[in-house]
């Protein structure tokens, strides 16, 4: 009767299966587990380095905002587009450093180019904290996959307790060997599953995606515009802006560029990328007809998958299942890899400087089930909208973004108490803002009316910004570092 | 794999290469008219996906079906792809052994 769920059970064990696969012949010491070894090649570090494309949250949460939010939902075309312009520059210079200096995690940058590990210890905390969020977020995905697909038999709780589980277990065995692989089939399978049903599902209903567009305008004029006031254009473009930045900020993503083999993949991929991201049109296209078709719905990350239910056999519900559960375990992986290595090597190594590396290895692994246990409890607690949970982690990992790109410089102006001193009220400022829904408006009133909703990570890396140059102004002196210019530059 | 050794007595560590260009954290280097014309083209997105979009917030008219604003998007993104290729393709990093 329902042909889903054996089929999304089918992919699940080809999933983990091939994670294993993956580890094969491989001494999993934690360069290997974390980091592949540093022996990535173009196409493995191009699917990395997409992964954070296609995601739950391209693949849910877009759909979702576009079905809620209209032509708001368009600022996700826009950001990756622009950070792979930042990339061509970026990674490079992040890969060169890194593979000298052996790095493998985003606080080893901090603590060898600021020489100062304590900074390297808030970085980890603002990374774990940014990356927990963002793993809410795929495991949220997967509960509403596995319970959309098995048509409501598996309640999401329960569905989201059996997603988890499977996560952790798949990265403690092959670390970031099974996201390598599985992200080859995961874009695969999304191309395709997300170009069939984007095109299929207007034609369906409306016999042709333009006819699907005038249906809404004629329903709800300027709906496919920036239209509501909290999603004016103000917000849309810091959004982006924020986003475009953040985009390397990620633990994550600098693991990714650590695994290149070279740097001139980095710079092939800014060519690639962004026409990649195009992907993106066919989710708005699903959620913008799930939004004529099945109205009403309170979290609208269900409407693709109801649209689809609605139009498609079961079986072919399975197979855009599957593709939804690869986008969650690929970064989940990715995510669960990252901040398991960051704990394990720039916390605990830190407090047991004398722990062999053998060991260090064993507890990135048992953090594995540890940070999985704390976002699965968050889920519980309360579970955001998936794009909301994303500007969040975003506007998080933003704050590391003014001292990374300064300590690119051959002078750095800035020093480690700036740096640290910058990050934390950044942070602390985003925490106080998003937790009690505070708009840019309520908080700064004299603003002008179009400036009101602007996105609140602005806000805080402004404030970044200014203390970290304050800071380091003030304490130039206390640190022996040739700095013969000290004058703090601000970058935008 | 890493041909470069490094840099002696270099108190900050830095990066060092040829091809750091016009990045947000651009090196000190004099601009060549290469790299003037690099930067600018990186600009040329952040122009037409942040500053215009003010200016093309409208559902009309619809061009190729799609509503103004999100064909203005994808003609960007689209642009964004062209003009990192010409960036590609005249920064000497990627000439044959810019290995860097």
């Amino acid at each position: 009767m329902n042909a889903a769920l054996p089929v999304l059970i089918f992919f699940f064990a080809g999933a983990i299966g091939l994670g294993l696969y993956s580890r094969r012949g491989k001494d999993m010491d934690l360069e290997q587990w974390s980091v592949g070894g540093r022996g990535f090649g173009s196409i493995f570090v191009f699917l990395l380095l997409a992964g954070e494309i296609y995601t739950t949250f391209t693949f849910l949460g877009a759909s979702g905002y576009a079905y809620s939010n209209g032509g708001a939902s368009f600022y996700i075309l826009c950001y990756g587009a622009l950070a792979y312009v930042f990339s061509y520059w970026l990674a490079p210079a992040i890969w060169r450093y890194a593979s000298k200096e052996k790095l493998v995690s985003q606080p080893d940058w901090f603590e060898r180019k600021y020489k100062s590990r304590n900074l390297a210890l808030v970085v980890t905390l603002i990374g774990v904290i940014a990356m927990i969020p963002y793993l809410q977020l795929q495991l949220t995905g997967l509960g509403i996959i596995i319970e959309e697909t098995s048509y409501g038999t598996i309640p999401r709780n329960v569905a989201i307790l059996l997603g988890g589980i499977a996560l952790a277990t798949y990265v403690v065995i092959s670390g970031i060997h099974s996201a390598a692989w599985n992200a080859v089939v995961k874009d695969i399978l999304v191309l395709i599953v997300v170009v069939m049903i984007g095109i299929y599902l207007p034609i369906h209903y409306f016999g042709s995606i333009g006819g699907m567009f005038s249906h809404i305008q004629a329903q709800q004029p300027d709906f496919l515009r920036l239209h509501e006031p909290s999603h004016d254009t103000g917000w849309f473009v810091t959004s982006i802006l924020l986003s475009a930045l953040g985009f390397f900020m990620w633990p994550h993503y600098f693991g990714a560029v650590y695994s290149s083999k070279d740097a001139k993949t980095f710079r092939r991929n800014a060519m690639f990328l962004p026409l990649y991201q195009l992907v993106l049109l066919f989710v708005f296209f699903v959620g913008l007809t799930a939004y004529l078709v099945v109205p009403g719905l309170t979290n609208g990350d269900l409407s693709l998958l109801r649209v689809s239910r609605d139009a498609l056999p079961s079986a072919l519900v399975g197979l855009i299942g599957a593709a939804g559960l690869f986008c969650a375990l690929v970064p989940g992986a990715m995510l669960l890899t990252t901040s398991a290595t960051m704990l394990a090597k720039n916390v605990y190594k830190e407090v047991f400087p004398q722990a062999s590396s053998a060991r260090v290895g064993l507890v990135a692994r048992t953090m594995v089930p540890v940070v999985t246990a704390i976002a699965l409890y968050l889920t519980f607690k309360g579970g955001a909208a998936i794009v909301n949970l994303l500007l969040l982690g975003y506007a998080f990992v933003t704050q590391l973004f003014p001292s990374m790109v300064m300590s690119l410089l051959e002078r750095n102006p800035v020093n480690k108490w700036g740096a640290g001193a910058g990050m934390v009220v950044g942070a602390v400022i985003v925490a106080i803002l998003t937790l009690g829904k505070y708009s840019t408006g309520s908080v700064l009133p004299f603003l002008p009316e179009s400036l009101h909703h602007l996105n609140v990570g602005v806000l805080a890396l402004i404030a970044n910004i200014v203390v970290c140059a304050v800071v380091s102004l003030a304490t130039r002196h206390q640190t022996a570092t040739a700095s013969p210019e000290p004058e703090a530059v601000s970058i935008g | 794999m890493n041909p470069r050794p490094p840099v002696p007595g270099d108190a900050a560590p830095s990066h060092t290469g040829p091809s750091t260009g016009p990045s947000p954290a651009g090196g000190r280097r004099r601009p060549s008219s290469g790299s003037v014309l690099r930067c600018g083209l990186a600009v040329l997105p952040f122009i037409g996906m942040l500053v215009l979009i003010p200016f093309v917030n409208r559902v009309e008219p619809y061009v190729l079906d799609l509503p103004f604003l999100l064909f203005w998007i994808v003609v960007w993104v689209v642009l964004t792809s062209a003009c990192m290729t010409v960036v590609y393709l005249t920064d000497p990093a990627n000439k044959a052994g810019g290995q860097a």
